[in-house]
């Protein structure tokens, strides 16, 4: 039995191993994807400009898709802040703090003056 | 409904400051000491009031029950509300501070007139109660609206357009006031009521 216990844990030990390298490769592959370098092939200087011209349209629709999601990121802030103004429970219940503490004073001064007449009486 | 910071002009919120600490003082004497539960509790729902909002189109009006609190308070009612104000201003942000003398005068007087409405014309049924408690309810909020349209007339707006307009936006607020204030009247009508008869001065 321990010896299964060693096998099956150290197929365990491969098998992640495994995962994490294929997930790193995955990881680095794409980011190679992203950081390719134009290929200096050779190409004629039209060529050159249809490419840059590509690559500018490609440049500015992410440009646009980033500014979207700003714009839906500072409506959400916007959103939050509102909700951050709007009392909460927490003023409800100081205001009835205040409100029965100030009756409850008042309450006590009376009661004082009462029984102080009463006692003089 | 409450005014903010800066709309009015500062000779006018000086007054009503003014003519508030006067109403505060008169209201002060008139607290009989076995009632103070009483008041502590009509002034913490006046207070919670204002966060109950009812849509209207885009925006939201709120409740503001100063005719159901001088209903209930009588003379009492001008220093529940301005009590109730000052909290209001403090924790909710709902009107400024330097307006809290013109507020507590655009829904205490309103206030104070419910109050003597509803003794008058109170009777001793409970449909009459009930039926006092709904004009005073929905009445207590026309004439805040009214006193509103008052205040920033004083400010350079035009009086019939800013009560039109407001007496329009509370519509909603006014018919429901005029049903809470009926049932509330009526249920404490049934229940307690001594709770609405307004004492004789005790001869001290």
């Amino acid at each position: 039995m321990r010896n299964s216990a060693l096998h099956s844990s150290l197929l365990l030990f491969f098998l992640t191993a495994l995962l994490s390298l294929t997930g790193n490769a995955a990881v680095s592959a794409r980011a190679e994807q992203e950081v390719q370098p134009l290929e200096r092939s050779a190409v004629t200087p039209d060529e050159r400009q249809d490419s840059c011209s590509a690559l500018m349209a490609k440049l500015e629709e992410q440009n646009l898709q980033l500014s979207r999601e700003l714009r839906l990121i500072k409506r959400d802030i916007a959103a939050l802040n509102q909700n951050l103004e709007k009392p909460g429970i927490q003023e409800v219940m100081a205001g009835f703090g205040y409100i029965l503490g100030l009756f409850g004073v008042a309450a006590f001064c009376t009661a004082r003056r009462q029984n102080k007449q009463n006692r003089d009486d | 409904m409450h005014i903010s910071d800066g709309v009015l002009p500062v000779t006018v919120s000086v007054a009503c400051y003014a003519l508030t600490l006067a109403g505060v003082a008169w209201s002060l004497k008139k607290v009989d000491s076995a009632d103070l539960p009483k008041i502590a509790v009509v002034t913490s729902s006046f207070f919670v009031a204002s966060l109950i909002h009812l849509p209207l189109g885009p925006t939201s009006v709120h409740l503001l029950l100063p005719g159901i609190v001088g209903a209930l308070l009588g003379p009492v009612s001008f220093l529940s509300v301005t009590i109730g104000l000052f909290l209001q201003s403090l924790l909710f942000q709902f009107g400024g501070l330097t307006a809290l003398g013109a507020n507590a005068l655009m829904m205490g007087l309103p206030a104070l007139a419910c109050g003597l409405l509803f003794q008058r014309f109170r009777g001793q049924t409970r449909s009459s109660n009930s039926l006092a408690g709904a004009l005073t309810g929905g009445g207590g909020t026309l004439l805040a609206a009214l006193m509103l349209a008052v205040l920033l007339a004083t400010a350079g707006e035009d009086f019939w357009g800013v009560a039109k307009i407001a007496i329009a936006a509370h519509i909603p607020v006014v018919l429901i006031e005029s049903v809470v204030g009926g049932f509330t009247l009526s249920f404490i009508f049934r229940v307690k009521p001594e709770m609405l008869t307004s004492k004789p001065d005790e001869a001290d």
